[in-house]
């Protein structure tokens, strides 16, 4: 069952007027530029602000209404701060423990041995939280709230206070989460790359209210929601390995639309897998090239043409439904006679894959 | 046992009773503080550390006034025990109490400070309700503060003279503590019975710190 919420806050510098549905299942980011009330939207889902107005009903539960108002305590939700927020004073058992013993739950629902194997968490157990990498921090964090069996996790870009080596180091962790759990999780985050990995839906923030929301291709590929812009443009493309070329160490991935994409590595067959093709990758030619390097060349057609700036324009061709989109210069726009439904080939030169 | 003693028994029961009380009712006022977002926060804050800069007779003066059996709370405690609280070890207690609760009050209160909100907003997304929270995440972060409180409160109490010399007079066993014992010692030039009082004193103050800081090193939490 879908949530529906309604989130109304009025503040002396901040005012926030957003409507959203959570899915059932998969992850809904919220992205936004800082300042944009991310962090205050999923607080308000938690029933860490006051003064919130609005609707919220979670499951057919209702949360938040004109005279309910259910605290923190009594929303099961869990959140994984930016921070992690682990209490110092106890080991990294206890704090797993912390939410654990508090949930009404039956432990049917989390294997904990299964988690802690997942998250890799197993060996810290008797440590101190001082005595973990940043990294490690927020494993056990995302432990901390599994264990409470929520209803919802929300997470608050529980990966911006780590190093590019720490974010790779967890990185791995989320995605299997992604496939793993049985309820719905709010990701925020102002990195576009991390959408790309995780999210399923997208609401797109401006200033406290919502700019965009629905299933995350059509954000990508949709002028409102100011995903595909000249300066940040990629979409996505699920998947499946329909075959494997053991001699060339490559793999082709078929879309759900029946394009296929050659991929260097070898992916068992039937794998799901979610492609992701940045704009930049992608270049557009009038006749199919024989001779290229360059081994995925489909056949489109322009659908339109999304954002032009510094020379250089935004360009969404539909292949067999499959959109895509490329980053071309304005002069081979012109030079290619380039306009809405001639039939062109793309060449994509890399394209970035997600094991699900 | 050596009837010089007898102050020094008085003195200590007189603080530990107080610092006692002190940590029950001074908490949830230093809890109070740290989290209010209350317009008049800062004048309780003030009347809080009042007794801090007030000199120990004016204190006394006003607590004179309000412990008689002549005031409205004296009268009531009167009809209420059938003791007055002017020069009676009770009384003693409660001059104590407001004598030192800045002492308790204040560490208590910037620990609170330090924990912040966040661990607590941590722990009920946990399920953990308020109070449990309180006891489980707030006061071990804010031991630190606990502890200070503590021996400031029972070691400033151990020093009590000028209000315990105007509530509570010099009565043998109800309200001659150890500071009025040294001052009638030296007053009556019976120098070695101050010495062995005030060197006692001098010792027990040492250690009160001495242990204070030695705690507040040992138990820091690392973040």
């Amino acid at each position: 069952m879908s949530s529906d919420c309604l989130i109304k806050l009025q503040r002396d510098d901040f005012s926030m007027d957003v409507k959203f549905t959570i899915p059932e299942k998969g992850v809904l980011g919220i992205f936004g530029d800082s300042g944009s009330g991310k962090t205050t939207l999923l607080r308000c889902l938690a029933g860490l602000e006051q003064d919130v107005q609005g609707h919220i009903e979670v499951n057919g539960e209702v949360w938040l209404d004109k005279n309910i108002n259910l605290s923190t305590q009594q929303r099961n939700i869990a959140y994984v701060f930016q921070e992690g927020r682990l209490f110092p004073h106890m080991t990294v058992e206890k704090n797993l423990q912390y939410g654990a013993s508090r949930c009404s739950a039956k432990s049917s629902g989390v294997d904990r041995d299964h988690l802690f194997d997942l998250l890799n968490i197993t060996h810290l157990l008797k440590r101190y939280p001082h005595q973990l990498s940043g990294g490690e921090k927020q494993r056990v964090a995302i432990g901390r709230a599994l264990l409470k069996k929520p209803q919802m996790l929300l997470l608050d870009e529980p990966l911006a206070s780590l190093d590019k080596k720490r974010k790779q180091e967890i990185l791995p962790y989320l995605e299997i989460l992604h496939d793993e759990l049985r309820v719905p999780m709010l990701y925020v985050s102002h990195d576009f790359d991390e959408m790309l990995r995780f999210c399923d839906y997208m609401l797109v923030m401006d200033q406290g209210l919502s700019r965009f929301s629905g299933d995350l291709h059509d954000a990508l590929v949709s002028p409102e929601s100011s995903l595909s812009t000249v300066e940040n443009a990629a979409v996505v493309l699920e998947g499946s390995v329909s075959k494997q070329e053991k001699d060339f160490d490559i793999s082709t991935v078929h879309t759900v639309n029946g394009n296929q994409f050659q991929i260097p590595g070898l992916m068992p067959i039937g794998k799901k897998v979610r492609l992701i093709v940045f704009a930049s990758d992608v270049s557009v030619t009038n006749v199919k090239a024989t001779e290229s390097s360059i081994l995925n060349i489909i056949e489109g057609r322009v659908a339109a043409v999304l954002d032009k700036k510094d020379g250089r324009v935004l360009v969404r061709i539909n292949c067999k439904q499959d959109m895509l989109l490329s980053l071309i210069s304005i002069k081979s726009f012109q030079l290619l006679q380039l306009a809405v439904d001639k039939k062109i080939y793309i060449q994509v030169k890399a394209v970035v894959t997600r094991g699900n | 046992m050596f009837p010089g003693f007898e102050p020094l028994l008085l003195t200590v029961k007189l603080a530990g009773l107080t610092t006692l009380i002190l940590l029950v009712i001074g908490t949830p006022v230093a809890w109070w503080l740290a989290n209010t977002r209350c317009k008049a926060k800062p004048v309780i804050e003030a009347v809080v550390a009042l007794p801090i800069v007030l000199p120990p007779t004016v204190l006394g003066f006003y607590l004179l006034l309000i412990l008689s059996p002549q005031s409205v709370f004296g009268s009531w405690w009167f009809e209420l025990t059938g003791q007055t609280l002017t020069f009676s070890f009770s009384g003693l207690v409660i001059a104590s109490v407001i004598y030192s609760f800045p002492f308790v009050v204040q560490p208590i209160h910037n620990a609170f400070e330090s924990v912040g909100r966040d661990m607590m907003e941590a722990a009920y997304t946990l399920g953990a309700k308020p109070v449990d929270a309180f006891f489980t995440v707030a006061v071990p972060l804010a031991k630190r503060g606990f502890i200070t409180g503590a021996v400031l409160g029972f070691a400033h109490t151990l020093g009590e003279f000028g209000v315990v010399l105007m509530v509570g007079g010099n009565i043998p066993g109800e309200t001659r503590v150890v500071s009025i014992a040294i001052y009638d010692h030296v007053e009556s030039l019976e120098y070695s019975q101050a010495h062995v009082l005030a060197g006692i004193l001098l010792v027990f103050a040492f250690a009160a710190m001495l242990l204070m800081y030695v705690l507040n090193h040992r138990l820091k939490v690392k973040l």
